[in-house]
Order: structure tokens, then sequence, then C-alpha cells
């Protein structure tokens, strides 16, 4: 067969590809934790958690105090969020894809939670099979056109 | 003339299975350490959070876990020495092992063209699993991400990333053709390779290779790859060492 290394990159490329949606089947469960802090306004000074999020996932949010609690999505610059804290809240809340995203609020409470349930948004999962389909495609070709 | 024997050298069956098997592997391993992340411990003072444009993207959260994950993936290294020293001494030994050495050295190529073809084909197969899987992680799993994504891949932090990298591959490299040319058996040049290079890090000293893993760190808060200390442990060491063994392989005989 000839061109042995240029057959390799592909198949070594399209393995690549479907390991990472393996990657994100092993990380589904796994639970990340945010807080917990103390996020405020003071004198016109916030006091907010800023994350990272890869992927779609679910946030699981509580917290005391009082004013409303804000989730900026600091990418799009949406406001994802704004629930009223009268003293205590405790939400699931969908974080839509991968981004930085900030907990903040205008009065001043304790917040505490964590992120799982992880998926590769639809975007992600498109590029990712597009992406595989192409180099099946290639390699396929390539070898129909180089076995020997 | 010197095409044909590093087209030679990289198309050896036996290597390319090798980083078929392995590099897959090692993308899965960067992968999950960098879906791992999620959590945010961090409170900070300020006005009301930014919102992040191509320019300023480099100072987000996303940003700041793309440039410090690969030094919390311990596994990733640990694995790309193991197949940069596998590589380097199937190059350097198998050959001989084997004994069609005797009918390739007998062909018109110098021995100073078989060598740098071997070096040159060993570095891109090191290159392969390690610069590629890391630039594949960043653009793959973060498609929602291309407004900024280009930025971050194109910001110095990134690309000294990629420099710190490229010395571990090619400090681990010229360790593994040190040994590959000096002993005479290719399980022997292995292990020594491995356990040269792996064994600092198990003992967390901290040397090289795995100081360049902790150097991402040092990135981040504006340290640089081109430093002295950096510079001669990846680039002025490594090329002493594969002088070294050019001098063993030029003179040394063939099996």
């Amino acid at each position: 067969m000839r061109h042995r290394f240029l057959i390799g990159l592909l198949v070594i490329m399209i393995l690549m590809l479907m390991s990472f949606l393996a990657a994100y089947r092993a990380n589904e469960h796994v639970r990340g934790y945010i807080g917990p802090g103390k996020i405020q306004l003071e004198s016109g000074r916030l006091s907010y958690i800023p994350f990272h999020s890869p992927g779609w996932a679910l946030l699981n949010i509580s917290c005391n105090g009082r004013g409303s609690l804000l989730l900026k999505d600091q990418l799009s610059g949406r406001n994802l969020l704004d629930i009223p804290v009268e003293p205590h809240v405790s939400r699931v809340v969908v974080i839509p894809h991968e981004g930085t995203y900030s907990l903040y609020t205008n009065g001043s409470m304790f917040c505490s939670g964590y992120i799982s349930e992880l998926y590769p948004t639809s975007r992600t999962q498109g590029v990712l099979w597009v992406s595989v389909g192409v180099l099946s495609v290639l390699l396929a070709f390539l070898l129909w056109r180089w076995w020997s | 003339m010197k095409g044909n024997l590093i087209s030679w050298e990289v198309g050896d069956p036996l290597k390319v299975l090798v980083a078929v098997i392995t590099v897959p592997v090692l993308s899965y391993l960067l992968a999950a350490g960098y879906l791992h992340s999620m959590a945010g411990l961090a409170l900070i003072h300020g006005n009301e959070p930014p919102t992040f444009s191509p320019s300023t993207a480099t100072s987000s959260m996303s940003a700041h876990w793309l440039f410090v994950y690969p030094s919390l993936v311990p596994g990733f290294w640990i694995l790309l020495s193991l197949f940069t020293s596998v590589i380097s001494v199937l190059t350097f030994r198998y050959d001989r092992d084997r004994g069609y050495a005797l009918s390739l050295y007998s062909l018109p190529y110098s021995k100073l063209g078989i060598y740098l073809s071997k070096v040159a084909s060993t570095l891109v197969f090191a290159v392969l699993a390690s610069i590629f899987p890391l630039i594949a992680v960043a653009v793959f799993l973060n498609a929602d991400l291309s407004p900024v994504l280009w930025s971050l891949l194109g910001s110095t932090t990134f690309l000294y990333e990629l420099v710190l990298t490229f010395y571990f591959v090619f400090f681990v490299l010229s360790v593994s053709v040190l040994f590959g040319v000096l002993f005479k058996n290719m399980f022997l040049s292995f292990l020594a390779a491995f356990f040269v290079t792996v064994v600092p890090y198990f003992s967390s000293l901290m040397l090289p290779p795995f100081s360049f893993v902790e150097g991402f760190t040092a990135v981040l808060n504006g340290g640089t790859p081109f430093s002295p200390a950096n510079a001669a442990a990846g680039l002025a060491l490594p090329i002493t060492l594969l002088l070294l063994s050019l001098v063993v392989f030029l003179r040394g005989d063939v099996v």
C-alpha cells in the first residue's frame, strides 16, 4: 500500500474525533462545584463568581440572601436568569453551550452549586460528525485508489 | 534521496500502527481532562461582569481553563513520553535488532543522511502525538466559542505553550535516541529512556522534561519559553545529546 503514513494520519484523525465523543460520555455525570461564595453589590462594586462550562450542562444553584440572582453569558452578553431571592432559592438552570458565565446579584447573598449532566451542544456534535464523515469518505476514496 | 529515506521511515508499518493506537488514546486523555473542568471557585470583585469580544477573550475563564488544563492531565504527558521513547527506539534499534539494517546500510545513502532522516521522522511522529491533539481539542470541542476561538488559538499564551510542548517531546526524543544508539538492545534502550525521562516526575523533582509542563502556569503569569533556563533545557541540551548520538552513530558499527 502506498502513502501508508497519510492513510494512518486519516485513521488517527477519525479515531481521535470518536474519542472526543467518548470523553463527553465519560464526563457526563461528573460534578463541578461552584462556590460557596458571597456575591453582592456594595457601593457600586460587584462581587461575582465566574465559571467555565465545557458544554451543555445543568447548573444546580442554591442561594440565601436578599436581591435578584442573575446569570450572565459573558460571551454573548445575554442574561440567562433573573429570579428574586427572598430569602432562599434553589433552582436548576440550563447552561446552553460552552463558554464563560457569571453569577452576580443586585443585593447580597451566599451561593453554592454544582454543574453536571454535561453533553456536547448540537453545533459541537455537528462539527464532530461532519468531520468524521468527510474524513471517512476521503479515507475510503484513498484506500480505493491506493490499494495495491 | 533524503525524501525517499524520510518517507520510508514515516511509512514504516510498525510505527504507523503504534501511532494509530496511541495518538487517539492521547487525544482522549486530553479531551477528558478538558471536559472535567466545570468548577468555579474564584470570586472576582469589580464592575459588572464584562461581555468578552475577540480582543478581550483571553482574560475569560474559558481561556484560562483552555490554557491551564494540559498541565493538570499528568497521564497525557507520561503516555506521551512513553510513545516518544517507543517511536525513537523503534526507529533507531528495530532495523538493527531484526537484522535488515545490514542491507539498508549497504544502499548508497550516507550514514549522516540516514541519521538525519531517522531523527526527522521521529520528530514528525512526536509532534503528531503532542501538538496535534492540543490543537484538535481546542478546535473541535469549542465549536460554540467560534467567535473568540481563533483569537484564543492565536494568543501568545497558547503559542508559548505549544513551544513548551515541543521542548517536552524534543527532550524525550533526544534522550531516547542517545540510549537507542548506545545500548545494543531495543528493550534495554526503551526502559532506560523511559526511566530517565519519567522517574523525575514521580519523585516530584522539577527536572526536564516535566518542568516544561510546570512552565504552562508560568506562561500564564507572563513567563516565556525563550528564557535562558527553558531554552537551555529545551533546545541546547537536546541538540547536544543529538550531536553526541550522531558521533556514536557515525563511529559505531551497524548491528
